[in-house]
């Protein structure tokens, strides 16, 4: 899934800074008939600028990775599970005493379930338990989670109980 | 069903042997004594958490050898680190270790989002093994069932002897009506506990654990010998 960006609308400038930004992917067709033009490639850069004359470019570049407020513990996670566990459980309860219910509804929904720990995963919906009347998208987020352990055989007896 | 199996002596499985969370009980004098031991995710060091008396939450280094034994709760690991984490909720938000001693029901003592006590409508104060309860609720595990347990003579007994050794330790008197109100006869018994944390969570009736709870205690009994806790707790439960 990439982004298209139109020359017209989008200056070269900008463009270029995507590039250097190091998330610019080249189209994978061009029209040969016309010639490139626009910004100069540099013989060792190992990106190439397509711009073409005369016609709607489209440079592809990925999407930008959503900064996740969690994405710090998820590095964690990935060494030490454990210690995640306890990070999280100590930012959400922080927010739930706060009464940050609006944030942690968004957490819960643009969190990506696939690159965390089931240890983690447990943890969040632990800490998110005693507030889910106040949580109405952690009955989604249950369900992901359910969805994902039956899914890749992580799913053991008593895993989820008492978390619904 | 042989809980032994499930209840180890530290001289044969050390508890470095425990990955998580464990509850541990001992004997002191005439009375059974329930903790956990948690491991702190951030030092990855043991250690030992306990309720030992009125205003008196204990958390310490591991007890020697041969003066507790320990079990590992009878659940997915995830769920067993997770008690851990909320032992550790709770000594950050009791700090000073300032949990009253009392017969309140363990379910919602302590807010599960702060690890903070929720005194007054909620209860008066736990006992060791309530607490260990407390924190089981705290992670939504619920060890016993509450409506099959039934009032047994011996343990109003008891709950009158914990009074009349708050009145000898100058509990404050405000406290102790407080406690006398709880006083009925409703008890979880330390031993009752340790052998709900170690068995599969469908085991949680009093039919079930009256009579894995006397193992428990022959158990220890034949184990260890008695111990005096290393706290103020002059009159150890």
């Amino acid at each position: 899934m990439y982004t298209f960006i139109d020359e017209r609308r989008t200056s070269a400038a900008s463009i270029e800074s995507i590039i250097f930004a190091g998330d610019y992917i080249p189209a994978p067709t061009q029209n040969k008939e016309q010639p490139l033009v626009g910004l100069r490639i540099e013989p060792t850069a190992n990106y190439a600028p397509f711009i073409c004359q005369g016609a709607a470019t489209r440079i592809q570049v990925p999407p930008k990775k959503t900064i996740h407020p969690w994405d710090d513990i998820l590095e964690i996670d990935k060494q030490k599970p454990f210690l995640a566990m306890y990070r999280i459980s100590s930012r959400i309860d922080s927010l739930l005493s706060q009464a940050q219910f609006i944030q942690i509804e968004r957490d819960l929904n643009s969190f990506d379930i696939t690159e965390a720990s089931v240890e983690l995963l447990v943890s969040i919906l632990s800490t998110t338990a005693a507030a889910k009347s106040r949580l109405p998208a952690r009955e989604r987020f249950f369900n992901r989670v359910s969805m994902r352990v039956h899914s890749r055989g992580e799913f053991k007896v008593g895993l989820l109980d008492g978390l619904e | 069903m042989s809980i032994r199996k499930n209840i180890f002596n530290p001289t044969e499985r050390p508890f470095e042997e425990i990955e998580s969370a464990a509850t541990v009980i001992t004997k002191s004098g005439d009375n059974f004594h329930l903790g956990l031991i948690y491991r702190n995710p951030e030092t990855e060091e043991l250690r030992f958490l306990h309720l030992a008396w009125h205003l008196d939450l204990v958390d310490q280094d591991l007890p020697g050898n041969g003066k507790y034994l320990w079990g590992c709760p009878d659940l997915p690991e995830e769920r067993v680190m997770d008690i851990a984490i909320r032992c550790l909720l709770v000594i950050d938000a009791n700090s000073k270790g300032e949990v009253p001693y009392a017969f309140s029901y363990p379910n919602d003592f302590f807010n599960a989002e702060t690890g903070q006590m929720l005194l007054g409508s909620r209860g008066v104060g736990l006992t060791c093994a309530t607490f260990v309860m407390a924190i089981f609720h705290m992670a939504n595990i619920n060890l016993i069932n509450y409506s099959s347990w039934r009032e047994r003579k011996s343990d109003k007994y008891f709950q009158q002897y914990i009074v009349s050794q708050m009145e000898k330790n100058r509990v404050p008197k405000a406290h102790i009506e407080e406690v006398l109100k709880e006083v009925n006869g409703l008890r979880f018994r330390p031993s009752e506990v340790m052998a709900s944390t170690v068995t599969p969570p469908e085991v949680s009736t009093m039919l079930q654990l009256e009579p894995l709870g006397l193992e428990v205690q022959s158990h220890v009994n034949e184990t260890l010998n008695p111990v005096s806790l290393p706290t103020m707790c002059k009159h150890p439960i």
